[in-house]
């Protein structure tokens, strides 16, 4: 009898130890997942967002620097607010949507992990996928906020039990190395693509 | 005759002018929507709403510099011949 709470106390510890990362679903329900984009040149701005966001990521609270996954974007939810101009970055010369319906981000490993409390700061090494052609990134001063049991206070009384991880990040793409409108010149529109990222994943209990 | 058409000449160009700084004097195009930022209180990810809403943009300058210069060469049509 006496050897119970010992029994129960390795048994903690052994959960304790091999942990394993959570899984986070990043298709949000509250539609708040955004992914911004701008193009800068001397001649004309080009601003956008995309919320057709899905994707799981890995994360273990206790190791952040083994987290992993990888997220998807609907090409077919990028817009810009000119109707002339979302044509365009629909069509085949820009992001040419009927034949690559997916914009691909993968994240393959942590680099510079620091974390304070719940958050987590990092530079993101993984890859981008867009028109077929893979070019990989790292985002620096990416920041991992970890909010434990918070996912019923977001979704409401009657939501479910569960944790919410929230990534932000920023990055810049080249134009030309994917290919998305590789004849228009860069005095027009930029070859910089500066995305913004602030996106929250959900972990049911 | 004349005086009249530069005068709807001028009012169409000042029209262009004034309609594009109504809408924001916007140095892009058109748009047919404007993006509110919100705020999601537990994640706190500010995130765009979208919003249907038309913005004139720069197009609006060049169309009433052109009428307004169309009119402006018209009115020369109705010139009094020189003697």
């Amino acid at each position: 009898m006496k050897l119970l709470p010992l029994i129960a106390l390795s048994s903690s510890a052994i959960v304790h130890l091999s942990a394993n990362p959570v899984s986070f679903d990043f298709a949000d329900p509250k539609g708040v997942n955004t992914i911004s984009f701008h193009l800068d040149a001397p001649l004309d701005s080009i601003s956008g967002n995309a919320n057709g966001i899905t994707g799981l990521v890995q994360f273990d609270p206790k190791a952040p620097e083994r987290t992993t996954g990888s997220i998807q974007i609907d090409t077919s939810s990028l817009y810009v607010s000119n109707p002339t101009m979302n044509k365009h970055l629909h069509g085949s010369y820009w992001m040419d949507v009927a034949k690559n319906p997916d914009i691909l981000f993968t994240v393959e490993r942590l680099n510079n992990v620091e974390t304070t409390g719940n958050i987590t700061k990092a530079d993101v090494v993984g890859e981008v996928t867009i028109k077929g052609v893979t070019r990989q990134i790292t985002a620096e001063n990416t920041t991992l906020t970890y909010l434990r049991g918070k996912l019923k206070a977001r979704m409401g009384p009657n939501g479910p039990d569960g944790d919410l991880l929230v990534i932000r990040t920023k990055f810049t793409i080249k134009r030309s190395d994917f290919g998305i409108s590789a004849v228009q010149d860069t005095d027009k529109v930029a070859d910089d693509i500066e995305i913004s990222m602030s996106i929250a994943g959900q972990a049911l209990y | 005759m004349k005086f009249v058409i530069q005068r709807i000449g001028l009012y169409l160009a000042a029209a262009g002018i004034l309609i594009w700084l109504l809408g924001g004097a916007r140095r892009g195009f058109y748009v047919i929507s404007e993006d509110i930022l919100k705020l999601d209180p537990i994640t706190e990810i500010e995130y765009p709403e979208r919003h249907p809403k038309f913005l004139p943009g720069v197009e609006s300058l060049f169309l009433g510099a052109i009428l307004g210069g169309s009119f402006y060469l018209l009115s020369f049509l109705f010139s009094k011949p020189l003697k």
